[in-house]
């Protein structure tokens, strides 16, 4: 629908504070205020996968290796991740979100993307915040705008548990003195860049003429100085429109190490699979993407013998992409898409039967967009054919 | 005066009829157990309206009366200490008096007068079926299976009976798949109808069958089929639902055509199912012209395997519910099976050798 694109939008970015780790200290009461890590064993070179709040004021972080995260907070409890019960939770997050509006996009286990219709992003945040506090006892950030990055770039700012908002209007008096780091997407090469040249503040950033960042980001530079400028035009990637999904990640520095490489890949894959099955999708093939060292870059696909939403599979099938195709190292760039996405449809004897259940999700479908927009806005297109009468 | 009746006979005949009970209802009628004595037989009876159950016994006496028996009845039948129970109704105030071994039970039964009665239907001149109650219970077992649980669409929780001039067609279908099971026998002459029977009733009926010796006579008034034993008669009242026309989406011609071995196929598709997930529980059939693969895929796991089947037509590569499968491969009476496909997205067509009075036709799960 291409008209879905330009109605106004507000847009929220429901963030999940620490989730995994307030998960656990909300089952587990006696954990509540205590630094909490929860990750991989430290013998097992394990990786710090979320860790509470109390844990970050010791200098804690997300995938620091446990061991030197133990070190930093010797008090911290180390618990093992229980992906299947943060999944359920998740899940309940996610249904209460939906409550308020079929247009979400599924960034991650903890995080999301909502549409609402324009005036009403501020009044639904507060709300989901409520709820999401009242019935699941889960702290959330809810970061609300009119597109995505300055939403994504509200919900930094108001961090921990707070509805915050950045509107286009407030981009010049509130995002404009803070550091460069604050950009999403800025990696700490760009940032260092920019420093060199100069360039501390976004507002600095967002004045600096095209053609000399373009000296130093070449094709990227338009979309930087955009981000610093608070635009951002990427529709919301919805159930109803996603065609693939991908997830890719450019080293900050080049990599040669085939088993990183693998191990990004792992990551890359259970994200695909996480998002498949939250949409309830099958994806029939995988694409490896990758960029070596001199910019070249090539894509190569393989289709599955059955459509999966397995991490495994996509993880499978993408290291053997990976060992068929990896050229000559170091990489700069790997990447995997999964597309040809279906649900599998459990087809129906009788026509009156098919065209009664077609009849109930269309139902559904209009309801959701009634409770969204209000009663005008949508019509059987037949209905379009009568003809109107002139006031 | 009393009966004296075997526990044993009291206590099977109680099991039968109180699947007829109606526990929830407000009404005592629809709760409780009807019993009835004369000089011949003893009979007992329950209703709920969509089902009537009446078990006559043979009994000589001189006794005769009447009473509702509380629905406990069953079990404290069941649970008497000795092998005869007497029996007294009290016709002044329906106390019923039961004595076993050392065992008194003083039951405060009920007015009967307001008891729905249980009347047999009275068939037509040749508008009976008699049919051999293992056969019959074979044919029902080969078709209920199909039977929708949801209760969305009432139509589908009915097992269609189709009565044609010389036979009787069954037709059960859930609308993701469908049976027909064909009953003919020389010297039948029926009026075409069709009555929707509740699966629900045909399920308890079985277990009945299951415990039977004599011939099963089938008959209809139009509002309720009745399934007379002789000594247990049961009734059904029929759906008051349509029932779509099945004749359409039977497909006349195959792309794909294979027999294989039952037993083989039910344990390979047994393995893959431990993979399958909900909602469609799919597992991946590949049908080239000797083998078959039985594959799955899923957060689980994979599983691969082949069968040797003997094929003509083309190649199919097809999804199915594995549960949708299984059902046919555990009900159906042979060891050879004929499978028909008709591509990707066509119906898939289960049959017989040498039989033409059944089928099962099942549709695939969509993938693109």
């Amino acid at each position: 629908m291409a008209a879905e694109r330009s109605v106004q939008q507000d847009i929220l970015l429901c963030d999940l504070d620490a989730f995994f780790a307030s998960v656990e200290q909300r089952d587990n009461p006696h954990l509540r205020g205590l630094p909490v890590i929860v990750g991989g064993s430290p013998a097992t070179r394990g990786v710090v996968s979320t860790c509470s709040y109390e844990a970050r004021r010791f200098g804690v972080r997300s995938a620091m290796p446990t061991a030197r995260a133990l070190q930093l907070c010797p008090g911290a409890v180390l618990l093992p991740c229980d992906m299947e019960r943060y999944r359920r939770v998740s899940e309940q997050v996610f249904a209460i979100y939906s409550r308020f509006t079929p247009d979400i996009e599924i960034v991650s286990i903890d995080e999301a993307y909502l549409g609402l219709p324009s005036g009403k992003g501020l009044a639904a945040a507060r709300e989901i915040h409520r709820m999401v506090r009242e019935e699941l006892e889960l702290p959330l950030t809810i970061g609300v705008s009119r597109n995505k990055l300055l939403a994504k770039i509200a919900s930094e700012m108001a961090k921990p548990n707070r509805v915050g908002t950045l509107w286009p209007e407030d981009v010049p008096t509130l995002l404009w003195p803070r550091p460069v780091e604050l950009l999403p997407g800025l990696g700490p090469v760009s940032v260092q860049k920019l420093k060199g040249i100069g360039i501390a503040t976004i507002g600095q950033l967002a004045a600096t003429p095209l053609d000399l960042l373009q000296k130093y980001f070449g094709s990227s530079a338009l979309l930087i100085q955009r981000s610093a400028r608070g635009i951002d035009e990427r529709p919301l990637e919805t159930v109803h429109r996603v065609k693939s999904i991908s997830e890719e990640k450019t080293f900050p520095e080049d990599l040669a190490d085939e088993e990183a490489i693998q191990a990004i890949l792992m990551e890359q894959a259970e994200s695909l699979g996480y998002r498949l099955r939250a949409r309830g999708l099958l994806a029939r093939t995988v694409t490896l993407k990758l960029r070596f060292a001199d910019f070249s870059t090539i894509t190569r696909d393989r289709t599955l013998p059955a459509p999966t939403d397995s991490d495994l599979e996509i993880y499978q099938t993408a290291r053997e992409l990976f060992a068929l195709h990896k050229g000559r190292p170091p990489w700069r760039l790997v990447g995997v898409r999964v597309a040809g996405l279906g649900a599998g449809q459990q087809l129906a004897l009788f026509d009156s039967s098919r065209s009664a259940r077609k009849e109930e999700e269309l139902a559904l479908v209009r309801d959701r967009l009634r409770e969204k927009y209000g009663d005008a806005v949508l019509h059987r297109a037949r209905s379009l054919l009568k003809p109107r009468r002139k006031k | 005066m009393s009966i004296i009746l075997s526990k044993e006979i009291l206590s099977r005949s109680l099991e039968i009829v109180e699947k007829a009970l109606s526990r929830q209802s407000p009404l005592l009628p629809l709760k409780n157990i009807h019993f009835e004595s004369s000089s011949q037989s003893i009979t007992l009876s329950a209703t709920n309206m969509e089902l009537q159950i009446k078990v006559i016994l043979p009994y000589e006496g001189e006794y005769s009366g009447k009473a509702l028996l509380p629905p406990q009845i069953t079990e404290i039948v069941r649970l008497m200490p000795s092998t005869e129970i007497s029996l007294d109704v009290d016709p002044e105030n329906y106390q019923v008096n039961l004595t076993g071994g050392r065992t008194r039970y003083n039951l405060f039964g009920a007015d009967p007068a307001d008891f729905p009665a249980v009347e047999k239907l009275a068939p037509a001149e040749g508008e009976t079926m008699s049919l051999d109650p293992a056969e019959f219970s074979q044919i029902l077992k080969m078709v209920i299976f199909a039977a929708s649980t949801e209760e969305s669409r009432p139509a589908f929780n009915g097992v269609l009976f189709e009565f044609k001039e010389d036979r009787l067609s069954l037709i059960c279908s859930d609308t993701y798949r469908l049976v027909v099971k064909n009953v003919s026998a020389a010297g039948w002459n029926f009026t075409p109808r069709r009555c929707l029977v509740p699966a629900k009733a045909l399920r308890e009926l079985l277990r009945i069958l299951d415990q039977s010796e004599d011939k099963v006579l089938l008959y209809t008034d139009g509002k309720k089929m009745a399934f007379d034993l002789g000594s247990v008669y049961f009734a059904a009242a029929l759906l008051n639902e349509k029932y779509p026309d099945i004749s359409s989406v039977i497909p006349q011609r195959f792309s794909t055509r294979i027999s294989l071995n039952r037993s083989e196929m039910e344990k390979s598709v047994v393995r893959a199912a431990l993979l399958a997930e909900a909602p469609n529980y799919a597992i991946n059939l590949f049908v080239g012209r000797d083998a078959m693969k039985v594959r799955v895929s899923s957060q689980v796991g994979r599983m691969e395997e082949e069968l040797s089947i003997e094929g003509e037509g083309e190649e199919v590569d097809l999804y199915v519910n594995s549960r949708f499968i299984m059902d046919i491969l555990r009900a159906a009476p042979a060891e050879t099976l004929i499978v028909e496909f008709n591509g990707k997205n066509g119906p898939i067509v289960f049959r017989l050798p040498e039989d033409e009075s059944y089928l099962y036709l099942v549709l695939p799960i969509k993938m693109d």
